[in-house]
Parts: structure tokens; C-alpha cells; sequence
């Protein structure tokens, strides 16, 4: 059965169709809200509430792309929620999140070879770390841009679309997005490939 | 050590950027090539940025949790229980007495003002007449003073007969001098008595009238104060009333 079909469906009030769009976009609802949040607990809280008010918002759904629509009411919901803790900060995010975690950097398949020992498994998710901390570190609005292309693989215009912003507003603030993660990252140059690490170090 | 982006123009920061998606018109990616083949700095930032890019595409999809599809009752709208039809009426009850006492007050200020307007008026033609009669005695009175004591004479008393002498005065002239200091001491007592009787607002000094005058609107300003500052707790509830039936309707959706 295509998308469409089940979110007419859906909009008719039947849950099992709705069910049936949130279990194959449930991988892509959760890894935006954790990047955007950064800890796994609020990301969970998130995509709860995303899939929650989609479902009753599903009657203004106008066409195009639903993973679009869907992503912009889950980044609208990260919003809120870090809005919340902001408001009552009585513990901070980056409290919460974990030094380590052990799903991602189980299914961490990336930099990994077929005879990787534990020092480069180590040093494999002490870079997934950085990576985290520095998308962290990234303002707001350039952190959803950089997770909506760099990390889920969007397209310029789908990310324009979940957050409502002219192309060229996207274009740009990617760019700066990238830039402020490399300067981040050559913090933890002793755990970047060779390329990414400085002329001057390498000299 | 500094990266080779951080000295870039944002636009060609932003070039690259969209170079490595690309997405550059084919006329600016021949421009931009161009430039890379000749510009080092160029290339080595670009090299940066493809690094970055390619670190973030590799990182991995996390597994959720759990499962997030819904259920009947997460759906269901939640019942706010008595909350929000209270909050409602409350809010409109309020709203109600706002607009009820900001009728009242309007309504009073036009009464108080439509009665203070004829009082006016009143006073105005009564004091005009005064006003004028005392002057018309004071101008007759201020004629007869700046008379000689002879012109007084001549115009008070019948004309003498021929051949009497004019010299002396008379014991008749003196009478008429004695009346004419008489009279200036009654006119000063009808000025004052004039002064006495005229209105309370053409007074310039103070009096203890006048002084009554004034604690009257600080008495009158004690009820309009206190119907104010009931106006302004009104409007607060209401607001506050509204915002929080708002949230408990957001919450509750």
C-alpha cells in the first residue's frame, strides 16, 4: 500500500494506518530528535509527542512530501521540549546524555574494518563522541540544518521544507554549519582520518 | 593553527559547500574550478569541508528503543476533568464584570460632567448682573467724588439767588461736604457687601469657601480611583484566567 494511501486513510481515523507510517519512519523521527536534543531520553519524549500531534494534526496535512511535514512537527516538538528544560533547568541535557552509547557505537559501522582491534573500536567511538559534542555545540538553527543533510541525508529542498525557510537561508546556514564543525573537530584531531587533520600538524 | 575555512569569505565557504552537494549552476562550478586549480587555499578548504561532510554522513542511525506507534489512549483527547469549563466561565464571568464596570465608569464621568456643565452657567449670569450694578454704582460713586466741594454744591443744591456771596462756604455747603464724606464711607461698605455677595469663582483670593471648593474633587477622586483600580484587577484576571484556560486546552490537546 503506498504513503499516500495510508495517510488517507489515517486522516480517516484509522490508527492501524497511521501505525503503519510511524513504524517505517520511527528510525528517522528518532535519530532527528536525538541529534537535535543530544540526549536519548528527551529524543524518546520527542518522537513520542512528534508521532502524538501528527496524528492529530494529520487533517491539515495538504500533500507533498509526509516524511517533510513529519519531520518539521518533530523539529517543532524538539524545539518545545528544549524550550522546557530551559525553562527548568534543573537537570542539563548534557547531564543527562551519556558519555557513551553503547546502540550507536554497536551499529557504528562507519571507519570500521574487518580487523579492527579494540584501540581503533576505541578510538572509532571516542570520534563518534566528538561528532556528537560538536553538533551539540552548533547553534540551534545550524545543528537542525546539518542533521537534516549531513547526517539523515536530505536534500536542499526537503530541508527547506521542514523548516520553512527559503532555499538560500539553507544553503548558507549549512555552510556555516560545516565550517563551525571542522573548526570544532580539529579539537579532537588525534582522532580524525589524516586529511581532515591540518597542514601545519602534518608538516 | 587555524583552519584554511575560518579565513574564507562566508561566500565562498557557502560555494564550496553547496560545490560538494552539487548543487552550483554549471556556469559558477566552471568558475569555481577554475579558481581550485589555482588557488591552494582554495583546495585545501575544500578538502576540509568534504572531510566534515563525509564524517557526519558516516555517522550511524541510531536503533529507538522502543516502538513508538500509538494507542487508542494516547489519541483519545484527555479529559480536563471540571478544570476547563470552570476556567471558562471564570474567564467569561470576569470578562463580563470588566466590561460592566468599565460601562459604569463611562456612563458616571458623562452624568458627572453634564451636571457640572449647567452649574457653570448657572453661575456665570447670576454673577454678571452683580458684576455690573456694582459697577454702575461704583462709576456714579467715583463721578461724585472727583466733584469740587463747589461743583457738588452747584449740582446738589437749587441755584442761589442772585447777588449771594460765593466765597465762604455756606453752612448749606458744609452740610453737602459732611454728606459727600458720608457717602464715600458707604461706598466702600457696598463694595465689600458687593464683594461679599458675589460668586465663589470670581473671588481671586483664598477663602474659606474656595477652600472647601478644593477637597471637594480629592473626595470625589476616591471612588473613581477605587473603580479604577477595580478595572485594572479585572483586566489582570481576565488575562490570567484566559492564559491559563490556553494552556490547560494546549495541554490537554
Amino acid at each position: 500500500m503506498s504513503e499516500q494511501a495510508l495517510v488517507d486513510m489515517a486522516k480517516e481515523g484509522d490508527l492501524t494506518a497511521f501505525n503503519r507510517l510511524v513504524v517505517s519512519h520511527q528510525t528517522v523521527v528518532y535519530n532527528l530528535a536525538l541529534r537535535i536534543m543530544g540526549d536519548p531520553a528527551a529524543a524518546e519524549d520527542a518522537a513520542q509527542e512528534a508521532f502524538i500531534s501528527a496524528y492529530r494534526k494529520l487533517g491539515g496535512f495538504r500533500g507533498g512530501s509526509f516524511r517533510a511535514w513529519l519531520m518539521r512537527i518533530v523539529t517543532n516538538a524538539c524545539y518545545d521540549e528544549l524550550r522546557r528544560y530551559r525553562r527548568r533547568p534543573q537537570t542539563p541535557l548534557e547531564d543527562l546524555n551519556p558519555l557513551d552509547e553503547p546502540a550507536e557505537v554497536d551499529s557504528a559501522g562507519f571507519l570500521q574494518s574487518d580487523e579492527e582491534g579494540p584501540e581503533a573500536a576505541a578510538d572509532r567511538a571516542e570520534l563518534a563522541r566528538a561528532l556528537r559534542e560538536c553538533l551539540d555545540r552548533l547553534p540551534l538553527e545550524f545543528k537542525v540544518v546539518a542533521v537534516l543533510v549531513d547526517v539523515q541525508g536530505f536534500d536542499y529542498k526537503e530541508a527547506a521544507e521542514v523548516m520553512d525557510k527559503p532555499l538560500g537561508t539553507v544553503k548558507s546556514r549549512l555552510a556555516r554549519a560545516r565550517s563551525r564543525m571542522q573548526e570544532c573537530l580539529q579539537g579532537y584531531r588525534e582522532l580524525l582520518p589524516l586529511e581532515m587533520r591540518l597542514e601545519s600538524e602534518r608538516t | 593553527m587555524t583552519s584554511t575555512l575560518r579565513h574564507l569569505p562566508s561566500r565562498d565557504v557557502e560555494r564550496l559547500s553547496v560545490y560538494l552537494d552539487g548543487q552550483l549552476p554549471e556556469r559558477e562550478q566552471v568558475l569555481l574550478r577554475a579558481r581550485l586549480a589555482k588557488e591552494p587555499h582554495l583546495q585545501r578548504a575544500l578538502v576540509e569541508l568534504q572531510s566534515t561532510v563525509r564524517l557526519l554522513h558516516s555517522l550511524p542511525q541510531v536503533k529507538p528503543p522502543r516502538s513508538f506507534r500509538l494507542t487508542a489512549e494516547m489519541v483519545a483527547p484527555r479529559q480536563a476533568g471540571w478544570a476547563l469549563p470552570s476556567l471558562r466561565w471564570a474567564t467569561a464571568v470576569a470578562a463580563f464584570a470588566f466590561f460592566s464596570l468599565v460601562g459604569v465608569d463611562i456612563l458616571t464621568s458623562q452624568v458627572s460632567m453634564m451636571a457640572g456643565a449647567p452649574q457653570a452657567a448657572q453661575e456665570m449670569p447670576a454673577a454678571e448682573p452683580l458684576l455690573l450694578e456694582q459697577g454702575e454704582q461704583r462709576a456714579e460713586a467715583d463721578s461724585e467724588s472727583l466733584m469740587t466741594p463747589e461743583e457738588e454744591s452747584v449740582q446738589s443744591e437749587p441755584a442761589l439767588p442772585a447777588g449771594t456771596p460765593t466765597g465762604a462756604p455756606t453752612e448749606t455747603q458744609a452740610d453737602s461736604l459732611a454728606a459727600g464724606a458720608a457717602m464715600s464711607a458707604d461706598e466702600v461698605d457696598a463694595t465689600e457687601q458687593a464683594a461679599g455677595l458675589m460668586a465663589p469663582s470670581f473671588r481671586t483670593g483664598p477663602t474659606e469657601d474656595s477652600a472647601e471648593s478644593a477637597t471637594l474633587p480629592l473626595a470625589a477622586a476616591g471612588p473613581r480611583l477605587w473603580l479604577r483600580l477595580a478595572e485594572l484587577g479585572l483586566a489582570l484576571l481576565v488575562v490570567g484566567l484566559a492564559w491559563a484556560g490556553w494552556r490547560l486546552r494546549r495541554r490537554t490537546w
